[in-house]
């Protein structure tokens, strides 16, 4: 797998950006709990055909996304109409996902496990690509699958008690194999991929170089996490992209 | 994030402008039209405009700044996918907690609070 090097970039990338892409590239070109190594840089592929697929398009421009019939251009035939419906969408109209578009996922063959490890692969690569897309970096080529099964791996702790539309880990966890995965007390945002941890570990790292750390989100405002930016300036970034978003959340 | 930013600033800095289209720049807060810009034009996914922008960024704050400021604009095009395609509620008592700002800032007219507040 050629690594993720930004040395070249036209800015001075601090060295964490790298680290944290090259440990989820190699996540990402790996197998998971429900897909191979494969199947989830296909997903990959499928992201960035999403920008250019004329069904999104006119999804995205119409009164309700709902009411515009079509088919996807997809990026390749290696995934399912599903999951391709799952990827597009979510990367080009989220604010505008239903309970009902979710429950239609559902009846069409996918558990909430495999949805939440696509959500994961998804999240992480477009934060990756919207990095470099940023900084006017071109997209880091993507990784070649390693070849291997899905471990199958199911947290034995996950419950709908959350109110989610998929289960959630506890706020708080302790022991057992996912005590690593967040440090304290676990939003409902982090616990909304507890149903595949790995994705939770990539979301954690990821966050600790894109933004702060997950224990000092309450903290001292006024210091540079990165020698950068000061957290004040960083909520202006993040508040001004979310609202963009319609971020209720 | 919003509401962690207001609650959290022992400063006279006020980001609650930030949901207005309009806020254009933060008072008391040195260079924060130069994040807003780059914030907007990086939603508009316009990669010429985008360039210009980093550039007057770069010159204006520093080019560690500018990284940053990628960094953080990735992180929360993650962040909203995230909540928006699991139905997540709002954190336990965050939603009593900020109702006079929801509402000056109109966000339940957010298509994603329908679904947010749906699961309280």
């Amino acid at each position: 797998m050629i690594a993720i090097d930004y040395s070249n970039a036209n800015y001075p990338v601090r060295a964490n950006f790298a680290e944290t892409h090259n440990r989820f590239w190699e996540r990402l070109a790996s197998p998971g709990a429900w897909f191979t190594g494969a199947q989830k840089v296909a997903i990959a592929k499928e992201i960035r055909q999403s920008h250019d697929c004329d069904l999104c398009q006119r999804r995205k421009e119409a009164l309700s996304p709902y009411q515009v019939e079509g088919e996807h251009q997809t990026a390749s035939s290696e995934l399912s109409d599903v999951i391709v419906e799952v990827v597009h969408r979510i990367v080009t109209d989220s604010a505008r996902i239903t309970k009902n578009w979710f429950d239609g996922v559902m009846s069409q063959g996918l558990k909430p496990e495999e949805y939440v490890e696509i959500l994961g692969t998804i999240v992480h690569t477009f934060a990756v690509d919207e990095f470099c897309r940023g900084l006017g970096i071109p997209l880091n080529e993507l990784p070649e699958p390693k070849a291997g099964e899905p471990t199958r791996y199911l947290p034995e702790n996950a419950s709908y008690d959350g109110g989610a539309w998929v289960p959630l880990l506890p706020n708080f966890i302790e022991e057992g194999p996912e005590a690593d995965i967040w440090n304290g007390y676990g939003a409902n945002v982090i616990r909304a991929l507890g149903l595949a941890p790995d994705e939770v570990r990539s979301l954690m790292d990821l966050f600790n170089s894109h933004y702060i750390t997950n224990d000092s989100i309450v903290g001292d405002w006024t210091i540079c996490p990165h020698g950068g930016l000061s957290r004040i300036e960083m909520e202006v970034v993040a508040t001004r992209v979310s609202s963009h978003n319609d971020c209720f959340y | 994030m919003l509401r962690e930013s207001i609650k959290a600033d022992g400063q006279t800095i006020d980001l609650e402008g930030l949901a207005d289209p309009n806020c254009k720049e933060i008072a008391g807060l040195k260079h924060s039209h130069r994040l807003i810009e780059y914030a907007d034009v990086f939603m508009l996914r316009d990669a010429e405009q985008l360039a210009l922008v980093r550039d007057k960024l770069e010159k204006e704050m520093g080019a560690n700044k500018l990284v940053d400021a990628s960094g953080v604009a990735s992180n929360f095009q993650r962040m909203v996918r995230i909540a928006d395609g699991s139905g997540i509620p709002v954190d336990p008592g965050s939603y009593e907690n900020r109702v006079d700002l929801i509402d000056q800032l109109g966000l339940e007219e957010y298509e994603s609070a329908k679904n947010t507040l749906s699961r309280l």
